[in-house]
């Protein structure tokens, strides 16, 4: 298994009174809350920890894109991958991923990830998502467009990497007389995709047919094993065998000498990352278009989703993240590996407001207890087809 | 009164279209939540009006119309409309976004049109006077917003958030996202060029209107020529549920002055 150290950098020092009272962390919780003498020096600590993990012998370190919310400040992340791109020296350098319908020019984006990948080496991974739904109302984008919007930019992006260039390019929402970008991509035909997405069966069938990887975000064991198996069955109706190299299970993982340790000290970053940071308020995560008229019922159905206070047993118990020992830590991977059958982690090592010499600690115990006798695994059941 | 109702296949798209009374035509567009259906007002002024309320193209049952991006599509299909059944002489009722429709309808073409009754109406910006952010409300909190008596914001709870219209609210929804996300809720190119329209027109406004302040009806008049504006007290964006009385006799008097 490939695991990749996964990064939020989220605003540790937020006023969680003040969240609470404004109802989210996003889109209305005001900015005169950034304090951008603690806020310079949580880009510095977070971009020390990815360095770190490139050092510790992580397969690759990824960030992904927010906008005006105190979850994340990667509002820009090619300009953090770029900070990123000359320090990582072994692993991959992974952006998880840029909001295609949210830039009125996605040929930037084709740009951005192009040079990313020429100074990478071709270490690059580029992903592609529409953006959560709150970021329709914070980037004024018409969320009834979105689906649209990204199959027209992504296949703009794919063609202005493949296709020899000037041409034209005619499409409903973006036109352009050239498309002749250059760099070209340093990898050939172009950087490795990954998709993350919450799990949407358009999405999964979407990424089976191109090929590209499938990242499940945050969502328990099982619900991933069942978005994995169907990956897996839209591949065989694509006509191929899916790989297990394919699919990425997004979590994260703290370690401590014993079960009890682990959950004590993770527990407050963990219930402020679950109950603070993510937004639960359904106007603003769901605006209208975003999602077909069939999935928003399916999720106003499930009415308990993410509404009542998660503790931090109950992520654990649902397997969303892992805590505990290393050999709790090793046995939980490995089952839920060999449940789900991926081959990529994405493993948040800092998460909600935890600080950076107990992020850096729990880098050091995942890299020494997890990563060496994951190094060479694969799913159990896929191993035996193989 | 049971109105006729009957369908419309125009441009691709099949309509609904109610139809009640005898007498000149009043066309009413409605407005974008489009779940109310035939009201009592639509009877009251069916004895001295053909009353006509189509479904727009986009909303409640029709399924996509394929060329709908922009409330000036939906005037280019308006115009179709008009020639499509031979409509001569017509008073327009717009009704919030039915408005903002007519009023550019009347700005492309208003030959086959007798006046114009925006109420409510957006489609234009008015710097600093910002209109609700009605996208970042549950449907139960919009409904609250619709109107200024709490009491019929409950009693219209209990028919618009029936399972029933679930299908339709969700839908109506997506569309007037696509129509009005942004610009929010206006177009930057109308207001250029409303001064073409020549028509005997009034603005008509719940005074207590919550998502779009009244202070909209004094704007419209002024790039209207001629327009007048009519206020409605204790009401809110909805005066045809909240003031439906106070609405029917400002439409009477105004085409009745002008016939």
């Amino acid at each position: 298994m490939k695991i990749f150290n996964f990064h939020l950098m989220p605003y540790a020092h937020a006023d969680l009174d003040a969240i609470k009272k404004n109802g989210t962390a996003w889109l209305t919780y005001s900015n005169k809350h950034y304090d951008p003498v603690l806020g310079s020096d949580l880009y510095h600590q977070y971009l020390d920890q990815l360095c770190f993990a490139d050092e510790l012998g992580f397969d690759g370190v990824a960030v992904n894109e927010h906008h005006q919310t105190a979850y994340g400040l990667m509002p820009t992340p090619g300009v953090l991958a770029g900070a990123l791109s000359r320090s990582i020296k072994k692993g991959s350098l992974a952006i998880l991923g840029r909001a295609l319908p949210l830039v009125n020019n996605p040929l930037t984006i084709a740009e951005e990830f192009a040079v990313l990948d020429n100074i990478m080496r071709g270490r690059f991974i580029g992903g592609f998502v529409r953006g959560i739904g709150v970021e329709y109302h914070t980037m004024g984008v018409n969320p009834a467009e979105s689906a649209e919007r990204f199959n027209e930019a992504h296949d703009l992006i794919i063609q202005a990497w493949t296709k020899p260039g000037p041409f034209t390019f005619e499409g409903k929402y973006y036109k352009f007389k050239y498309v002749n970008p250059w760099p070209r991509p340093y990898s050939s035909p172009h950087p490795r995709i990954f998709i993350p997405s919450s799990g949407s069966l358009d999405t999964i069938r979407w990424v089976a047919q191109k090929r590209y990887t499938y990242c499940q975000t945050l969502a328990p064991i099982e619900a991933v094993a069942k978005t994995f198996a169907l990956f897996r069955e839209e591949a065989d109706k694509a006509g191929y065998k899916a790989s297990s190299d394919q699919l990425a299970w997004s979590n994260a993982i703290f370690i401590a000498e014993t079960d009890a340790k682990a959950l004590a000290l993770a527990r407050p970053h963990l219930e402020t990352y679950m109950n603070s940071f993510l937004s639960k308020n359904p106007a603003m995560m769901s605006p209208p278009g975003y999602s077909s008229v069939e999935s928003i019922k399916r999720v106003r159905a499930i009415k308990s989703y993410r509404s009542a206070y998660q503790s931090a047993e109950d992520l654990i118990d649902r397997g969303i993240v892992i805590v505990g020992s290393p050999n709790t830590v090793r046995e939980k991977l490995a089952a839920y590996q060999d449940l789900a059958g991926f081959n990529i982690s994405l493993t948040k090592t800092q998460f909600g407001t935890m600080p950076h010499e107990m992020a850096r600690e729990n880098q050091i115990a995942v890299a020494e207890e997890i990563l060496p006798y994951f190094r060479d695994r694969a799913p159990l059941e896929l191993a035996q087809f193989a | 009164m049971n109105p006729r109702i009957e369908t419309l296949d125009l441009c691709a798209v099949k309509t609904t279209i109610a139809t009640a009374g005898s007498g000149p035509t009043l066309l009413v567009l409605q407005g974008a939540n489009h779940v109310e259906g035939w009201l009592p007002i639509y009877d009251s002024l069916a004895r001295d009006f053909t009353v006509i309320l189509p479904t727009h193209p986009g909303y409640t049952g029709t399924g996509p119309a394929l060329w709908l991006d922009h409330v000036s599509d939906l005037a280019n299909y308006y115009l179709d409309f008009l020639a499509a059944k031979e409509l001569t002489d017509v008073h327009v009722l717009g009704l919030s976004l039915g408005g903002w429709i007519a009023a550019d309808l009347a700005v492309r073409d208003s030959s086959r049109l007798a006046s114009l009754t925006l109420v409510a109406a957006p489609g234009i910006y008015l710097p600093g006077c910002e209109p609700l952010d009605i996208f970042l409300r549950s449907d139960s909190q919009f409904l609250d917003d619709l109107f200024y008596s709490p009491e019929i914001a409950a009693a219209a709870k209990l028919t618009a958030l029936d399972p029933a219209h679930e299908d339709a609210l969700l839908n109506n929804k997506v569309t007037t996202a696509k129509l009005t996300w942004s610009p929010r809720l206006y177009d930057p190119d109308l207001r250029k060029w409303l001064h073409r329209i020549k028509l005997p027109t009034q603005i008509v406004w719940g005074e207590q209107d919550a998502i779009l302040p009244s202070a909209y009806a004094d704007e419209w008049a002024r790039l209207v020529d001629g327009s007048r504006v009519s206020l409605i007290p204790d009401c809110g964006h909805a005066p045809q549920i909240e003031a439906p009385k106070e609405l029917e006799s400002i439409v009477r008097s105004f085409i009745a002055a002008r016939s």
